[in-house]
């Protein structure tokens, strides 16, 4: 039995199964892309309805463009778990002859980038499955909203456009180059202010806020009211993916270390 | 053997995912009527409803966002905010859009059911509604950049069609719900069709919303049968430049899709995004260099009355082809109030490509722009 | 794209033409290599600066299959050392590769969408040309292999397949690395503008991440050793050509007859 449990382990870490793994993944990836062309309306939803319910609806009601998707998530999962085997009994090894303080680290770098990988693919599974999102909220100046479960309230106090002038955008002459809206957050026992605009997501009680949409966008032209359309998420993936980055990142840079100051110093 | 067995697994999974992706596109998503046949889930573009429940349906609007349908005499659910709840069947509404009011038309619920517009009254060709507003039955609420909400407060309306998400704050604040009806992406023609089943479940009008769907099929079918023998591919633009800002109807939107469908070439086939989406001046001006047919977003009272006028207002496009030798067509001012009559609508597309097709046409929803602006009589009489 | 960009696009690839045709060892006048090749260089650059000035601070839109010649061509040049310039083979391949991509870029363009908001920010930038010169990197990865592949036993220029495979997994490394920093700034930029971790309207993230997975692939199977070196050379210098292709084609448009200046 022991024996059986060994092989499998052995089995699900072999590295031909990792190229095997792969080559499916970019294969399907690569069916993805014709999916996807032109049918991203099945997969937006994706984003604000979590992974559970858009499977039971679009998912399961567009197969013949949400295949891939299925797959891929079989497929991940496998290469997730191969990874994790395979460099487990990799860093055992390593760490049963341990010698040589630099090019030890330079031979760990590969691990901490497969481990890393495990952790950015949990980051983002924790992300599809546990985010709670406000879809299709929207401010205007003097409005505001709360934050479920917090009593933190969030209103908009101003719209602080920059307006492009110009000939070398031609198209943008007079349009909003960078927008910009104050907002009033208040936890209930204090009152603060943060801008928000089109990359600068504003954090408050847990809850990250992004701008989607706003208006007027030009000056003059059509008389819009201001307004601005946020996503409000509170994330539990986003430190996890973030953090799997980092430590990617991290072993990146050992791995380039090792080769450039090492390996390079040892050919030459 | 046990490679063997593992690619053979694979292959039949993926060959079942495929096959059940093929049946689902087969399987009719419009059920003739009987509740039961009904898809518990039909997705609309960016629209989508799903029936939960006899007595709780879901549907996801324009901005993304969820509003819940229960009747109107059950208890009030407790899992979502009561702005977001819509008892249905809607008694009282209030829409925006001249789209969604035709197709509230096609449904059959105009007359009963709407309270206010954001047009006044001497803007409407519907009969209904300049009727309507006649007898006070239907209110003039206001433009839509500036609501009078005084006044929508009168008409006490239970929902409101919106393309304007910042009504929304305040309508939160009065408790009524509202549903947005624009899309970040262009309906296709399928979405466009199917529309009308996704305002449907708030009037309890399914079979109606059926029937539409059935009759605009068959004027689709009609117009591929009719086609199909064409010898000659028209190649077509639609859009406008206004000042240096090119916008345009994408390869995705409705109208480019019927284009292609009715045996003609659109220019702008690669183009996906928005309804009116902005591209750059040279791409219109390429895609003008060869087309024979171009649309114009611009109605003769908007100053479309010839193509020498076009020119005068745009001169960067007096050189395009439609203008210079081609056809130029202009949307009639109640082309944009009559999408119930969108298989009319269709047909007179293709009759406009394909007038081999269609002996005896006579245009109803666009006109075609003569040469010059015909001479005021004085000018005539000198 | 303005007229300008695309003149200079044209005479871009003609100088690539031309360097590529005066670096074969019959050719007597190797010496106009060099001038050649930094024409393309400059004119290439020409059309970038052209297309950026159009769209800056914002991203220009699908700048990918104008942008990736120029950056396979600085590291020809710049990245491998001019030592590149002694294996022949490999840089005749990589301006051959150059003058394709131009050709196609040409004749398919896509240089009608306006640039959005969401892109002015530092990471969107990244995004793209950290991507572009992973791209280039692993095209020079391809090139190597494919060198090794049809000529294992009479390789020109005195290389035996193993160094040049060897050539193709340090550039292979070096594209991964720079493909992952590209995703990572991607997935940043994804976040902070739209704060999901994937932004599903762009299909083209599924390219991406089928070239990353192809690349990870590559360097496994240069550890495994698993295949023969004829196999590996030839999944790396044609696999590494189609994912690469495939990872191109989001920004190819319909086809537009080219007219010369």
């Amino acid at each position: 039995m022991k024996s059986r449990r060994t092989s499998l382990w052995h089995r699900l870490g072999s590295i031909n199964l990792t190229i095997v793994l792969c080559i499916v993944l970019t294969m399907d990836l690569i069916w993805g892309y014709f999916c996807l062309e032109r049918k991203t309306p099945i997969f937006t939803p994706l984003n604000d309805m979590g992974l559970w319910a858009w499977s039971k609806t679009y998912g399961l009601y567009n197969l013949q463009h949400t295949g891939w998707f299925f797959l891929l998530l079989v497929l991940l999962t496998a290469f997730s778990l191969n990874t994790f085997v395979c460099t487990t009994n990799r860093v055992q090894q390593l760490f049963a002859s341990r010698r040589g303080g630099g090019q030890w680290l330079g031979k760990l770098a590969p691990h901490v980038m497969h481990y890393a990988l495990i952790v950015i693919l949990l980051g983002y599974l924790c992300s599809y499955l546990f985010t709670d999102v406000l879809t299709g909220r929207t401010l205007v100046p003097g409005s505001s909203l709360s934050l479920p479960d917090t009593g933190g309230t969030v209103s908009l106090l101003a719209y602080e456009p920059d307006y492009y002038h110009g000939k070398r955008l031609a198209f943008f002459d007079d349009a909003v180059i960078t927008a910009r809206f104050r907002l009033q957050l208040d936890d209930g026992n204090s009152q603060r202010e943060a801008v928000l605009s089109c990359t600068r997501p504003v954090r408050f009680q847990g809850y990250s806020l992004h701008l989607k949409n706003f208006a007027p966008k030009k000056k003059g032209g059509m008389n819009r009211k201001t307004r601005v359309d946020l996503s409000i998420r509170k994330d539990p993936g986003v430190g996890i993916y973030l953090v799997g980055m980092g430590l990617f990142s991290l072993g990146l840079l050992l791995y380039f270390f090792d080769w450039v100051m090492i390996r390079e110093k040892h050919s030459s | 053997m046990k490679k063997t067995l593992v690619i053979g697994l694979v292959a039949c999974c993926l060959l079942a995912l495929l096959t059940a992706g093929c049946r689902q596109e087969n399987t009719p998503k419009t059920a003739s009527g009987d509740e039961a046949e009904r898809p518990a889930f039909l997705q609309i573009g960016e629209f989508a409803v799903h029936r939960i429940s006899p007595t709780r349906t879901e549907v996801r609007d324009g901005a993304g966002r969820t509003l819940v349908l229960v009747p109107r005499d059950a208890p009030m659910p407790t899992d979502c905010p009561p702005n977001q709840v819509v008892r249905v069947p809607v008694q009282r509404i209030v829409a925006y859009g001249f789209f969604d009011i035709a197709v509230l038309r096609a449904l059959g619920v105009l007359e009963d059911s709407l309270v206010g517009v954001t047009t006044p009254k001497n803007r409407w060709y519907i009969p209904e509604i300049v009727r309507g507003m006649q007898t006070g039955k239907i209110s003039y609420v206001g433009d839509a950049a500036a609501i009078d909400y005084e006044r929508l407060k009168q008409v006490e309306p239970e929902l409101v069609l919106t393309w304007d998400p910042s009504i929304i704050p305040l309508l939160d604040d009065l408790k009524i719900p509202a549903a947005v009806t624009t899309t970040p992406t262009a309906m296709c023609l399928n979405a466009r069709m199917r529309f009308v089943q996704f305002l449907a479940p708030f009037f309890h009008k399914e079979k109606e919303a059926d029937a539409f769907f059935a009759r605009i099929d068959s004027a689709l079918s009609e117009i591929r049968a009719r086609t199909a023998a064409a010898t000659y591919e028209p190649k077509v633009m639609w859009g406008d430049i206004y000042e240096k800002r090119v916008m345009v109807e994408p390869g995705n939107a409705w109208v480019g899709e019927l284009v292609g469908l009715a045996q003609s070439a659109y220019q702008f086939k690669d183009v996906f995004g928005t309804s009116c989406i902005e591209i750059t001046v040279e791409r219109f001006l390429y895609s003008g260099k060869d087309a024979d047919i171009f649309f114009t977003y611009r109605s003769p009272d908007m100053g479309a009355t010839s193509k020498a006028a076009l020119a005068r207002m745009n001169p960067l496009i007096k050189d395009i082809k439609p203008l210079r030798h081609g056809k130029v067509y202009a949307p009639l001012p109640h082309y944009s109030q009559s999408a119930d009559k969108l298989d009319d609508i269709l047909l007179e597309i293709s009759a406009i490509l394909h007038p081999e097709a269609y002996p005896n046409y006579r245009l109803r929803y666009f006109t075609e722009l003569p040469d010059a602006d015909p001479q005021p009589q004085e000018e005539k009489s000198l | 794209m303005t007229d300008p960009a695309r003149i200079t696009l044209q005479l871009a690839a003609l100088f690539y033409l031309a360097a590529f045709v005066v670096s074969w060892p019959v050719s007597t006048k190797r010496f106009v290599f060099p001038f050649l090749f930094f024409a393309a260089l400059g004119c290439n650059s020409f059309t970038i600066y052209s297309r950026y000035m159009q769209s800056w601070p914002m991203l220009p839109m699908h700048l990918g299959a104008l942008a990736l010649p120029l950056c396979l061509a600085l590291m020809l040049a710049f990245l491998g050392g001019l030592r590149a310039f002694t294996h022949w083979f490999v840089l005749r391949l990589g301006l051959l590769l150059c003058v394709a991509l131009i050709v196609v870029a040409l004749l398919f363009p896509k240089d009608f969408y306006l640039p959005f908001l969401k892109s002015k920010t530092y990471l969107s930038h990244a995004f793209l040309w950290f991507a572009l010169f992973a791209k280039g990197a692993c095209a020079i990865s391809a090139l190597w292999a494919l060198s090794a592949w049809p000529f294992a036993t009479a390789l020109p220029e005195n290389i035996r397949p193993l160094t040049a495979l060897k050539h193709s997994l340090g550039w292979a490394a070096l594209g991964f690395g720079l493909w992952t920093i590209s995703m990572f700034c991607g997935e940043l930029w994804c976040y902070l503008g739209w704060g999901t971790p994937v932004v599903w309207q762009d299909p083209a993230l599924t390219l991406t991440l089928a070239g990353w997975f192809f690349y990870a692939c590559v360097l496994h199977l240069h550890l495994t050793k698993s295949w023969n070196l004829q196999l590996r050379a030839a999944f790396i210098g044609f696999g590494g050509l189609v994912v690469l292709a495939m990872s191109c084609l989001p920004d190819f448009g319909p086809f537009r007859p080219v007219v010369l200046p």
